[in-house]
């Protein structure tokens, strides 16, 4: 276990190298200057070669990025060359907001996923079964940047009673996160449908009801603890998805995220941020990958750890 | 992934079940967490930008919202009222000793937010670091090359020496002035350390939201916070405007949202003339857009009125040149371009473009401009006017670092941009000399000629309003001769307020100043 | 009982979905008497009514005219993608998982880097800093989109070649790349289809969210991602213009949805047990 994780974080290393290089050498060689953004309309030639080299951005491409990974190595992303600001601080501020509005997608997803769930696998083959996968299957199918806009329209327009967009109270994080929660609530009812009618199967199910225990008991103390096994592996791989993949929830809604800062960055060709944007996601990525790995590895020593090379 | 079995022993599962009521307790923390306190909505103005200020530190304030910015939270020499006309603010009296010397008397009533009086130290100290050599040289530099030296005469009192006449020397002058201290220091990077001497000052400054608060007293008004949220997307800034979550939209470019919003009853309308001018540029390195008949081809082929009365609600006037018609320079006997399919056929035909017979032969363009969905949609009208002529117009659009890029390499054929909140007919200079050639200007289209060069010179340094204005008329029918632009139009400024929002005036270059004399009235202010 | 006609109707269902999509795309000039992308500004933002179905859009374009030439945009679109990333990502996984070795080595270190790293925000980057064209837009999905396939493949090849008749032909002494074509290509091929179906659904889903971003191609005649993004400016004046696109996609997923999740419960034996 402990090599696997090691050889984990020593492949981390040349791909995000890598990764990071790509996105370097696409923004250079990319027509847009983040000179124009600093130095603005009126400045002459010469000052803005001074600010081009005071940026050290006149160096050939491979020095630069050759600074930049000593920078990471010693914990400094760099500053960003538009707001003169640490790359650092600048993604800190964000990190809460989109862990914040992952929780609560996440939170929501849970207690409307798992309860519909639970009930469609008691009532397995009813018309309420029946009922319930074909509305997951309908939220499953809906694009986010589609369903974004209706919340909106329905719910602030027409009705008034959140906000359009932004972060400010409790009401305000209601509608992003209800967009990003409808698909994963979709798959967590099939996820806990599954997993609950294969435990209600077993035989110590069989076994505790024979002992006269009760059904509520039975499926608190039994079928629920069995399956939370899946349940909460799905629900971490669905929030590693959320913290990188709501870039799109975030524009609808102008939630102040990383990836509002990376789309902003990008326009803005403040190279800094961009990379450091994407550098931090390649961790997390691969942070998330590994825990959900050991999760499984935890839960079921049988999964061989090979399985992730496959 | 599902092929997990439910084996596992019963004693794992608890710790795995703690996970749940953690996870809920962590988003009701964070919920709390994000409720912030905000001050009471009766004394709170609140607005939305598109970006956050680059900066507040105003020496190096290029872009549009870190001006805006500056206008609440700092004072400078000179400032600009509602119809764009250059006025006093610290400066109290002007006196040009000879047309290369300049001495402003400075007012006392000015403190900095620390509490001391603004001098003419401080305003010297400024205007050093603009035009000296510090280590990060600042964006206004190039405004300041002709400035000889700068003395203080007495507290009260500074003088300005220049190397060479400039007609336009004073308009330089509306920067934000720091306190010396801080004005000779390098540029502050921590927003709430700006000490400023303008009637706000800023309170909080998050990635979502800036808050300004009011220092200076003023009884006419009820605006004691101005809010200023972030909303990168002009659809939503609307329908908060809708929600009753903002104050105030000034100039969006989406009019298609306020065919209905003006049948709202919370809402109301202000309109002013406005300060800005549309434009089509082309690219003087393309051998084909080289040939003026093929440039007035295209300018006789744009049906600017139609695209008007329909895409911009008629709120816009045809333009004639870049200045707008309340200007002082601008040229009254200018004509404007007449819409005439015809005659563009015919330039076109004379130019070696025949539209029909043997030879048929269709010019082709591309056309590129900032990614806003209006403004491609103006784009798609005018490709749709050009396609009616026989010239293909395809419109590409882009971020604007890349747009700029391009236009600035002269990569892009045809381009449209707009010149907003400019001051004075130097903007000639700055966009058709030859010197101007980006990086140095805004001739994009690599305008070169030396008539143009030599009346645009002219016209800079003279100092006389008659003889100078006279020079200007020239340029602007040579201009027009020229045709190195379609101008298109001059939009309407247009303000939309929530009815409590009483005593605001539109500015005509756009700037939001207005805000501080705003009083609120209890009238329903709500939607719902 | 039940839950088997639940699978029957939900194949038939999402059958019909895309087959009238389709039909839709293939047949757009027969569906409505106006020419794609013919613009008139002075018929703008018109309601409903017999002339234009489903009203006129910001640029006075029929919204119904649109939806159909948008369907063949889409669909054309997200078909080339896939066509290109499947038969790209095929090639690879079957000629990697055959042959082994280096170039297998290769191939799984390039996957690592690719995997290393949220697909959706690489595309975004790539896609925010080329042109917008509909070339770029093909490569950048393309550029992550090989993966999928490649892998899929590859574990299909491993245990394909393990199989007897394969071991019977190599024993025969058939050269490699006669059990390649005659013997594996066959076999993958059920397999290629169900990947090509899903992968369409998901391919439209990036497009219309890259457009939705401002990051796609803004051609005269739109994709229904396009035609979102316009709709979306005037959502609360004439929401139809940004329903109606919406809800075409959400269709063609909902039926590709609807079709895999029936056929995998067909296929899979073990799954099917479990249900029922």
């Amino acid at each position: 276990m402990g090599t696997y994780i090691l050889r984990r974080f020593l492949y981390f290393f040349p791909i995000s190298f890598a990764v990071v290089f790509l996105v370097g050498i696409m923004i250079h060689i990319v027509p847009g200057d983040p000179i124009e953004q600093i130095a603005g309309d009126f400045s002459s030639k010469n000052d803005r070669i001074a600010i081009r080299q005071k940026l050290g951005l006149d160096q050939p491409l491979h020095l630069q990025i050759l600074r930049y990974y000593t920078g990471i190595l010693q914990g400094d992303l760099g500053k960003s060359l538009v707001v003169n600001r640490p790359v650092v601080d600048m993604i800190a501020e964000r990190v809460i907001p989109t862990l914040e509005l992952a929780l609560s997608s996440i939170f929501l997803a849970c207690i409307i996923g798992i309860p519909l769930g639970a009930l469609s696998a008691v009532f397995n083959r009813s018309f309420f079964d029946l009922f319930l996968m074909s509305t997951s299957l309908i939220a499953g199918s809906m694009p986010s940047f589609w369903l974004g806009p209706l919340l909106i329209l329905f719910f602030s327009v027409h009705l008034g009673w959140l906000p359009v967009s932004g972060r400010s109270g409790f009401t305000s994080i209601l509608l992003p996160s209800l967009a990003l929660s409808t698909s994963i609530a979709a798959v967590l009812i099939r996820v806990t449908k599954t997993s609950f009618l294969e435990q209600i199967r077993q035989n110590y199910v069989r076994t505790a009801r024979s002992k006269g225990l009760g059904e509520f008991r039975v499926f608190i103390k039994h079928i629920l603890k069995n399956s939370a096994l899946s349940i909460v592996t799905v629900v971490g791989l669905q929030f590693g998805a959320l913290v990188t993949g709501a870039i799109i929830t975030e524009k609808v809604f102008d939630w102040p995220g990383i990836g509002t800062l990376i789309a902003v960055s990008i326009e803005r060709r403040d190279y800094p941020v961009v990379q450091g944007c994407v550098f931090l996601f390649a961790l997390a990525f691969l942070v998330t990958n590994l825990i959900t790995d050991v999760l499984y590895f935890t839960i079921d020593p049988r999964i061989r750890i090979n399985r992730v090379d496959k | 992934m599902h092929k997990l079995k439910g084996w596992v022993s019963l004693e794992q599962c608890p710790r795995l079940m703690d996970f749940f009521p953690l996870l809920g307790l962590f988003s009701c923390s964070f919920l709390i967490g994000c409720t912030s306190k905000q001050p009471p909505l009766e004394k709170t103005f609140r607005i939305a930008w598109e970006n956050i200020p680059r900066t507040p530190d105003p020496r190096y304030s290029v872009d549009a919202d870190s001006q805006y910015l500056g206008d609440f939270i700092h004072c400078s020499l000179f400032s600009y009222g509602p119809l764009g006309e250059i006025k006093y603010q610290l400066a109290s009296a002007v006196h040009w000793t000879d047309p290369k010397t300049v001495e402003i008397t400075i007012q006392s009533g000015f403190r900095f937010s620390n509490g001391k009086g603004v001098t003419a130290s401080d305003v010297q100290a400024n205007f050093e670091y603009l035009r000296g050599d510090p280590a990060d040289p600042t964006p206004m530099k190039s405004n300041f090359k002709d400035v000889a030296q700068i003395e203080v005469l007495a507290p009260n009192k500074v003088r300005f020496r220049l190397s060479k006449t400039n007609g336009e020397f004073l308009n330089f002058l509306s920067v934000g002035i720091l306190p010396r201290e801080q004005a000779s220091g390098p540029r502050i990077g921590d927003p709430k350390q700006v000490i400023g001497c303008g009637h706000f000052g800023i309170d909080e400054w998050t990635v979502d939201h800036i808050q300004l608060k009011r220092k200076v007293e003023n009884s006419k008004s009820d605006v004691d916070y101005i809010r200023i949220e972030i909303v990168k997307d002009e659809t939503t800034r609307l329908l908060k405007l809708r929600n009753s979550e903002l104050d105030l939209v000034q100039n969006s470019t989406n009019r298609d949202q306020l065919t209905k919003i003006t049948e709202y009853p919370h809402l109301r309308l202000m309109k002013r003339p406005g300060l800005n001018t549309t434009y089509l540029a082309f690219q003087y390195a393309d051998p084909t857009l080289k040939v003026k008949k093929v440039r007035r081809a295209i300018a006789h082929a744009i049906d600017r009125q139609k695209i008007i009365d329909h895409l911009l609600q008629s709120w816009a006037i045809p333009a004639a040149t870049i200045l707008t018609p309340t200007d002082l320079y601008y040229n009254k006997t200018l004509k404007q371009v007449e819409f005439n399919p015809a005659i563009s056929k015919k330039l076109l035909d004379e130019a070696g473009f025949p539209m029909r017979g043997q030879n048929k032969k269709e010019p082709r363009f591309s056309l590129k401009l900032k990614t806003t969905a209006p403004r491609i949609l103006l784009a798609h009208a005018i490709a749709d006017d050009l396609s009616k002529v026989g010239i293909a117009l395809e419109v590409e659009s882009s971020d604007w670092g890349k747009f700029k890029g391009d236009v600035d390499q002269g990569s892009a054929q045809l381009w449209t941009l707009n010149w907003i909140g400019f001051r004075g007919p130097d903007i000639y200079r700055f966009a058709f000399s030859t010197d101007s050639t980006p990086p140095n200007g805004a001739n994009r289209g690599r305008v070169s000629n030396s008539k143009l060069d030599t009346l645009l010179d002219q016209g800079h340094q003279e100092v006389d309003f008659q003889k100078r204005k006279a020079i200007y008329d020239q340029i602007q029918e040579f201009v027009q001769e020229e045709v190195p632009y379609v101008f298109l139009w001059h939009e309407e400024q247009y303000a939309i307020l929530n009815k409590r929002v009483k005593n605001y005036e539109p500015y005509v270059d756009g700037r939001l100043i207005s805000i501080e004399n705003v009083k609120f009235s209890s009238e329903e202010s709500s939607n719902h | 009982m039940k839950l088997e006609k639940f699978k029957n109707i939900r194949l038939m269902i999402g059958l019909t979905l895309l087959l009238m999509i389709v039909s839709g795309a293939l047949f757009a000039s027969l569906a409505t008497p106006y020419l794609p992308g013919k613009m008139d500004i002075s018929q703008r933002l018109l309601s409903p009514s017999p002339e234009h179905w489903l009203g006129t859009d910001l640029k006075g374009i029929d919204v119904w005219t649109s939806l159909l030439y948008g369907a063949r945009m889409s669909l054309g679109i997200s078909f080339l993608t896939v066509l290109i990333t499947t038969t790209l990502g095929g090639w690879v996984g079957l000629f990697s998982g055959y042959f082994g070795g280096w170039p297998e080595q290769l191939m799984m270190r390039l996957i690592d880097i690719f995997m290393a790293f949220p697909g959706m925000i690489l595309t975004l980057t790539v896609a925010a800093l080329l042109p917008p064209t509909y070339f770029s837009l093909i490569f950048t999905i393309s550029l992550t989109g090989w993966i999928g396939p490649a892998r899929l493949v590859r574990g299909e090849v491993l245990s394909l070649k393990e199989r007897d008749y394969i071991l019977a032909a190599k024993a025969l002494g058939n050269p490699p790349l006669r059990i390649l074509f005659r013997h594996l290509c066959p076999a993958l091929f059920p397999l290629l289809m169900t990947q090509i179906t899903t992968s369409i659904a998901a391919v439209i889903l990036v497009e219309s969210g890259l457009s939705f971003l401002g990051l796609g191609p803004h051609g005269m005649v739109p994709t229904w991602g396009q035609l979102l993004s316009e709709g979306r400016t005037v959502i609360a004046e004439s929401p139809v213009l940004a329903i109606a696109p919406g809800m075409s996609i959400f269709i063609v997923i909902l039926s590709v949805n609807l079709i895999t999740d029936a056929l995998r419960d067909q296929f899979d034996p073990l799954r099917k047990r479990r249900l029922s």
